[in-house]
């Protein structure tokens, strides 16, 4: 593999498929597309469009049957913190550790930030900037509401900082109310911090709100219906007329392959 | 649990008991002869004696000392086959049929073949107790670790957990419910296998244990002594459920919200 200078995606992937036996799906077939540094990638598509697949391969849990992806040039065989990565399930914390204790842990894996100290202020400082104080710093995951877990979630994420931030249907499991705060503040984040964000979802809203670029899947077999540049200026205000007229688009785009 | 909520709890479960013997107390009062149910002071009296004297200490010693190996080679047994089922299918299909014939075993249907096989001595109380832990502590461990949450297992990936940091900081505290429930089992089974062991073995070799401390009491009709045998079973297991396995559980499991 090259090194990448020939081309500045951040996250090239080319002709991915993925194929399962058991039983018999072709999930994805010649997926396509580029992330470039600091962008705000999000794929959309119904249910059973191969986007969480996708991400999957991505992350490196799974094994392209065809295709590959490469990573700085570099093409993904395993699972790294490199491609760190949000889940939809709000028990991805290790119940047996504290708040802190979950995003110190895989910064000591890594042997991030030197020393323990370096690594418990590097913790604090992403837990605060999703917005836990330090009440929660000591509290257990059981004893945290849906939506600070997956605070929680992403500062461990972001605190691996890696080169593409993996996120897979994030606030999926939350409530209406608490998922468009969360939006917010990932937004913000995204500003401060210039991560490269990957970000699977099946809402159009949350699409347009965050992307600044929208790759659509259709399904049978899973596979690019179109990429998108997000045309809604900043801030996406659902009373911007372009807020509806590209909803439009991708409504359309997305009810046309549900059938 | 709370501090407050145990305590209540304590309360609550000690009345119980007070209860029980002054019911105790009563029916022998009205009914029983000394010889067939003797008081509770009366037993409470030769209790205290047994104590006092060291004997009843040594028996517990030899008892408890036949559970500790007995428990410690069962784990260790465990963790091997355990290990050997999760990373192989075909050990797998071997503990899975191993653990179906021999988990509802009755250990003392094994007594016959360890008396010709191993022997009555403490080498054959040892075997005995194995056959009797080996299999729930087998049994939890490995369902457990195959219960482990999915997503736990995929963020450690994702972090950067490889083998043995997988192993030791995601699977096993994971979990650990179903390692400290099977803990608790095979301790209780230990208990009865290691006394009924010591009876039967008792009337032919040295045997110390409690198991033939309340066997030979039968022969002096002592109902006092077998009584005493009897309440330092139970004060012991109090001892071990309260002193070591609530405390184990409240500090982690009971912490961590994995259990009630």
């Amino acid at each position: 593999m090259g090194n990448g200078n020939e081309n500045n995606a951040k996250l090239k992937v080319s002709g991915l498929a993925k194929r399962y036996i058991d039983p018999p799906v072709q999930a994805l077939k010649d997926v396509e597309f580029e992330v470039h540094d600091r962008d705000f990638f999000c794929i959309i598509g119904p249910s059973g469009c191969g986007k969480s697949t996708t991400l999957r391969l991505i992350a490196g849990f799974e094994n392209p049957t065809d295709g590959q992806v490469l990573l700085d040039g570099n093409e993904v065989q395993e699972p790294g913190p490199d491609r760190a990565m949000v889940f939809q399930d709000l028990n991805q914390l290790f119940p047996w550790k504290t708040t802190l204790k979950n995003v110190v842990y895989p910064l000591k894996v890594n042997k991030l930030y030197g020393s323990n100290e370096n690594r418990m202020e590097e913790a604090k400082k992403y837990l605060r900037m999703v917005g836990l104080n330090e009440n929660f710093d000591s509290a257990f995951p059981h004893q945290l509401s849906g939506g600070m877990k997956q605070r929680v979630a992403i500062a461990r994420a972001l605190a691996l900082d890696p080169k593409v931030l993996l996120m897979d249907e994030p606030f999926g499991s939350i409530d209406a109310q608490t998922r468009t705060t969360l939006q917010q503040e990932v937004m913000k984040i995204w500003e401060e911090t210039k991560k490269t964000i990957l970000f699977v979802t099946h809402n159009i809203e949350e699409a347009i709100l965050l992307g600044t670029k929208i790759l659509v899947l259709g399904t049978n077999p899973g596979r690019v219906l179109e990429l998108f540049d997000n045309p809604v200026a900043p801030p996406r205000l659902a009373t911007d007329p372009n807020f509806g007229k590209f909803w439009k688009t991708l409504y359309n785009l997305l009810g046309h392959e549900d059938k | 649990m709370t501090s407050i909520s145990f305590l209540r709890k304590t309360v609550y479960q000690a009345i119980f008991i007070l209860i029980v013997l002054g019911i105790w107390a009563f029916f022998v009062r009205e009914q029983a002869t000394e010889m067939t149910m003797p008081p509770p002071w009366e037993v409470g009296r030769v209790f205290f004696n047994f104590i006092v004297s060291g004997e009843l200490l040594f028996k517990l010693y030899h008892t408890v000392l036949a559970i500790a190996v007995g428990l410690f080679a069962s784990i260790l047994i465990a963790i091997v086959m355990t290990s050997a089922a999760l990373l192989f299918t075909r050990a797998a299909y071997v503990v899975e049929v191993l653990t179906t014939i021999m988990h509802p075993m009755p250990s003392v249907a094994m007594i016959p073949l360890v008396i010709v096989w191993i022997g009555i001595g403490f080498s054959g109380v040892v075997a005995l107790t194995i056959n009797s832990c080996l299999w729930p502590i087998l049994l939890n461990s490995y369902t457990g670790f195959r219960a482990v949450h999915v997503t736990y297992m995929e963020v450690g990936r994702n972090v950067g957990l490889r083998k043995f940091k997988l192993i030791l900081h995601v699977m096993i505290p994971s979990a650990l419910p179903y390692l400290l429930a099977g803990l608790k089992v095979a301790w209780a089974r230990s208990w009865r296998t290691v006394v009924a062991a010591e009876m039967v073995f008792g009337t032919t070799s040295a045997s110390e244990g409690i198991g033939w401390f309340i066997f030979e009491a039968l022969q002096y009709v002592n109902f006092s002594q077998i009584l005493s045998g009897v309440l330092v079973i139970i004060l012991f297991g109090i001892v071990m459920e309260r002193g070591v396995f609530e405390t184990i559980e409240k500090k982690t499991v009971i912490r961590w919200g994995m259990s009630k």
